[in-house]
């Protein structure tokens, strides 16, 4: 599960208000190494990506889950400057795409249910009497 | 030849033509797809223009324009000036700030070649008299348009090629007509391997929806068959072969479908999606480098690979976890996006139903969404929930530990964490309610302009102004028909998101998906069992079954015989070696 997955998505269960968030708890981490080190025309692409993604994000969340799964880089708020920033987008590209929690467990905020991840897939699967 | 009578318009003004030739396949898309890539590259300026046919001999409905694998389409020569370059080698300098023409069309999938069109007609004679009068050879002399790197006029290479379509012509046929244009008279050596121009004869005739012959030449035994020698030809096109170094003069050639042909890959599941298919799709849902592309029913996830082959970056979900986390180690998703080198793809297990909660709040997030939603043809969709009308709870001790997800798991795990083995149930999940959801999530979850292409099989009662579903925030762009038997075809339906979604509008929206209600919903499901509803109609069908019966028994009888001698061989062998030990 990418840290993009998790500013986006949120516990399904009727419960849940829209506002939850889902909390990490980390067992296993993986970060992928850049493939575009050599390709302007890749980094431009990676820089556009999250130029579109940024104004979606909920940047808090972000840099709650990103210290979850060890990084304690993000800034706290992001200045107008800094969105326009390559450096900072693409280093934010890296964020939300290249690091991956591949062993874990999300927690919702709101009712503590726990959605397991295994071998990089998140479970959000309902049991039967979660269901309406 | 004179250097330019009066009756020959100047070279600097007039139009330029493209010749486009289509391969015989996956007709009812051609004119979608392309009309896709146009717009990708933002390329508008041109006009069709209709093919040369004589009324005289061909009616226009036995040959309508539509299953002719042509297009001829023109564009003024100040845009190719200015806009647009055809210059073979990919990007020069020269090419920056103008789109190559060459590189757009290559995308198409469904393209086979495409020439700078020198001249055409009905027939042979008309063909020649119309690149007499063209201003082409005139601009293939001065070279301009040919890139600053192509060789002068007297140096280049050349070699006429003749395309007739499938019907035979011998050498000596094959010189008549190429001597047709000798008057052309170019300087260059004539040179058959990679020439650097190859102008190409094409002699089209009648195609039937096959591709072959209407009136094939020959017969199955090889002979002339003379009435049929003696029709003329629908249409005669000469030109110059675009992409020739790049791409050679086919451009289906082996390096652009079978590199990503399903047959290479490593994990595959019965509903695997043809690989032709699935990069037309990225076509027609404008999927280009940098897109965010999202499919809600990966399954093996062939969809999804190709729009990463496409450079999209991809996010799945599925509400099977098996086929998302495949079969071992190296047969799953993943090892497939690995043998091609691309990042892996985001994969989540969730249920389409309930997407309206998966996320956050309605977002614009994904460029595209493309997807083959199950029908019950082969695999049928289901949903979270019991089938029981009465839930019963989930016993604490049977809830998954943490990090355990699967039956095989559990019990690997049975006797250090008791017995966490609950799988959650799931329901079917009607048609009906599966398109209402897939098209709300796509209004929801698009951006502005984005794209959802998705795949509805339907049988022939099926009628596309009334029975496909529909969403307001979302308008129609193409529908492509794809006939598969004679009962049964299926269509590729193109949407692109034009309204803002509003939340408060979500049950109106999704009342209204179908016109005709539910019903329409029923064509396109269950059609194996409507499939064999008609077919047990036609006469002989308990005949036929009877016998198909028959030769399965027999197929498995031989099977298992071939088994049980294989292990009685490999006992002997067994055996024998003992005796020696």
């Amino acid at each position: 599960m990418r840290l993009l997955t998790h500013n986006v998505m949120r516990n399904n269960t009727a419960a849940a208000s829209a506002g939850s968030s889902l909390r990490i708890t980390a067992t296993e981490v993986r970060v992928d190494e850049s493939t575009t080190d050599d390709d302007a025309e890749g980094q431009r692409r990676e820089v556009e990506f999250a130029k579109h993604t940024l104004p979606i994000l909920d940047w808090e969340r972000l840099v709650e889950g990103a210290r979850a799964m060890g990084l304690e880089t993000l800034p706290p708020a992001v200045s107008p400057e800094l969105a326009n920033d390559a450096g900072f987008l693409r280093a934010l590209y890296g964020v939300l795409m290249n690091v991956r929690l591949i062993n874990g467990m999300l927690t919702c905020s709101e009712t503590g249910r726990e959605f397991p991840v295994t071998d990089g897939i998140v479970n959000f699967m309902l049991e039967e009497n979660e269901c309406e | 030849m004179e250097e330019s009578s009066s009756s020959t318009p100047s070279s600097d003004d007039g139009e330029y033509t493209l010749l486009i030739e289509l391969v015989h396949r996956h007709v009812g898309f051609h004119d979608a797809e392309l009309a896709s890539v146009w717009r990708m590259h933002g390329i508008q300026d041109f006009t069709f223009q209709e093919l040369p046919m004589d009324t005289r001999h061909h009616s226009s409905c036995s040959t309508g324009n539509n299953i002719r694998p042509f297009r001829i389409v023109t564009f003024p020569w100040t845009a190719i000036e200015t806009d647009y370059s055809v210059e073979d080698n990919e990007i020069s300098d020269k090419d920056k700030g103008k789109t190559n023409l060459i590189t757009a069309l290559s995308r198409c999938t469904l393209i086979r070649s495409v020439i700078e069109l020198w001249g055409c007609g009905p027939v042979l004679k008309d063909c020649v008299e119309s690149v007499r009068a063209s201003v082409s050879p005139h601009r293939h002399r001065r070279g301009c348009h040919l890139g600053a790197k192509a060789k002068p006029y007297s140096e280049r290479s050349w070699k006429i090629t003749i395309h007739t379509l499938g019907s035979t012509y011998n050498r000596e046929e094959q010189g008549d007509m190429r001597s047709q244009f000798s008057f052309l008279d170019f300087p260059g050596p004539v040179q058959m391997k990679c020439p650097d121009d190859e102008f190409l004869f094409i002699r089209e005739v009648e195609l039937d929806s096959n591709g072959g012959a209407v009136y094939p030449r020959h017969s199955e035994t090889k002979c002339i068959i003379p009435e049929n020698d003696a029709r003329p030809s629908l249409g005669c096109y000469f030109g110059r072969v675009l992409g020739n170094n790049r791409m050679g003069r086919n451009w289906r050639g082996s390096n652009r479908i079978e590199q990503f042909s399903l047959k290479k890959r490593k994990y595959l599941g019965p509903t695997s999606m043809d690989s032709e298919l699935s990069l037309i799709m990225t076509n027609l849902a404008l999927i280009d480098k940098g897109s965010f592309v999202f499919d809600p029913f990966t399954g093996t996830g062939s969809i999804l690979l190709t729009a990463a082959l496409r450079g999209a970056y991809v996010f799945g979900t599925d509400i099977d976890l098996r086929v998302l986390r495949g079969r071992s180690e190296d047969e799953n998703i993943l090892a497939n996006f690995k043998q091609f080198n691309l990042p892996p793809p985001e994969l989540v297990r969730c249920d389409n139903s309930l997407y309206h909660r998966h996320f956050r709040s309605h977002l614009p997030l994904f460029d595209a969404i493309l997807t083959d939603p199950p029908y019950g043809i082969r695999a049928g969709a289901r949903k979270s929930g019991s089938k029981r009308d009465e839930v019963r709870p989930v016993l604490d001790e049977h809830r998954y530990a943490h990090g355990i997800n699967t039956k095989r798991e559990c019990w690997t795990h049975f006797n250090l964490l008791g017995r966490h083995d609950h799988v959650a149930q799931t329901k079917p999940y009607a048609v009906s309610d599966v398109m209402a959801d897939l098209l709300n999530v796509a209004a929801m979850t698009l951006k502005m302009g984005g794209r959802l292409t998705y795949i509805i099989p339907s049988m022939k009662d099926f009628n596309e102004d009334e029975d496909l579903p529909r969403h307001e925030c979302l308008k129609l762009v193409s529908v492509c028909y794809q006939p598969l038997q004679t009962e049964l075809g299926r269509r590729v339906v193109t949407l692109e998101k034009t309204n803002e979604y509003d939340e408060q509008k979500q049950a109106q929206y999704l009342e209204s998906t179908w016109l005709n209600g539910a019903q329409s919903a029923e064509k396109c499901a269950n059609i194996r069992e409507r499939l064999l509803e008609v077919a047990k109609k036609k006469p002989g069908y308990e005949e036929k079954a009877a016998i198909r019966k028959q030769k399965r028994k027999l197929n498995k009888e031989t099977k298992k015989r071939a088994k049980r001698e294989q292990a009685a061989q490999a006992q002997e062998m067994l055996e024998d070696k003992s005796h020696h030990v």
